[in-house]
């Protein structure tokens, strides 16, 4: 399966907040082809202003038999919306396709060029270049993440009650559970069509 | 950097004896402005020393709320 199908299962989830660590994690489970553990790091020394979380995928060998452990780290420096935000971001990527997945020395290091430009450049997924593919994937983990958490379904029976003002964004916040910046951004109108999009990557 | 410095990185990511590195990604931090090569890649090591050293464990992050709601019954109050 790929993230694009697997935000489709959450599409109609009327349930909030969605748990990352629960919810998420059983989908993942349920839909991932293998053998496959997910366990969460939560690190209280992790630096959020250089990187709130990492992915990191292990293939290992029991009686002959590889499985897969995915290790999502995260920071607890940071508001514990951002923690949930990072740890659903980070499992997204269990679905990365062989092409965009990182663990040479090459690539290791061109991902960490590309991600520790500033922020304006990494959201610019023009300027990648073709070296740049997993970094831009890296990226938009960040809005299939959004598109788990806060439900196009909630979204659309939301929308109206902020545009009517019967509901402030700060109680959508809290009851979605993620930053507010990335609420703002499925609450605009531009969402269904980057949704649309994102299901068909 | 020296191609041993970057092995090193590499080196320091993956799990040990009968274990591949499939994939890594990483969620840039919050600094505004570029992160320096150096910066980023000490926390990377950390990270993963902290791991390996068994500071850092697995473990949950705390949930956001107690019980879910339906959004339907939330939206119909409001």
């Amino acid at each position: 399966m790929k993230a694009s199908k697997f935000i489709g299962i959450f599409a109609n989830w009327f349930e909030l907040p969605l748990d990352p660590q629960v919810h998420v994690k059983k989908a993942i489970l349920e839909h991932f082809p293998g053998r496959l553990q997910i366990d969460f790091f939560p690190d209280a020394d992790l630096n959020p202003e250089i990187m709130r979380g990492e992915f990191k995928m292990l293939k290992i060998k029991e009686h002959d038999e590889w499985h897969r452990h995915a290790q999502i780290t995260v920071s607890t420096k940071q508001d514990l919306k951002w923690q949930r935000f990072v740890a659903c971001k980070e499992q997204m990527h269990v679905f990365d396709a062989p092409d965009n997945r990182v663990s040479s020395s090459k690539a290791v290091n061109t991902l960490i060029e590309k991600l520790r430009q500033s922020r304006d450049k990494v959201e610019n997924l023009e300027s990648y270049g073709a070296d740049g593919i997993p970094a831009a994937f890296d990226y938009l983990a960040e809005f299939y993440a959004a598109a788990v958490m806060f439900p196009m379904a909630a979204r659309n029976l939301v929308r109206p009650k902020v545009d009517a003002g019967t509901m402030t964004l700060d109680e959508v916040v809290d009851l979605v559970g993620i930053p507010k910046s990335y609420v703002e951004d499925v609450l605009a109108d531009s969402w269904p069509h980057l949704h649309s999009a994102l299901i068909r990557l | 950097m020296s191609k041993h410095g970057k092995d090193d990185l590499r080196g320091s990511l993956t799990g040990g004896e009968g274990m591949k590195l499939e994939n890594i990604k990483f969620f840039r931090g919050s600094r505004e402005g570029e992160i320096s090569r150096a910066d980023f890649e000490a926390e990377v090591r950390a990270a993963a020393e902290r791991k390996k050293s068994g500071k850092v464990v697995v473990g949950n992050i705390p949930a956001w709320k107690d019980k879910t709601v339906d959004v339907r019954e939330v939206v119909g109050k409001n």
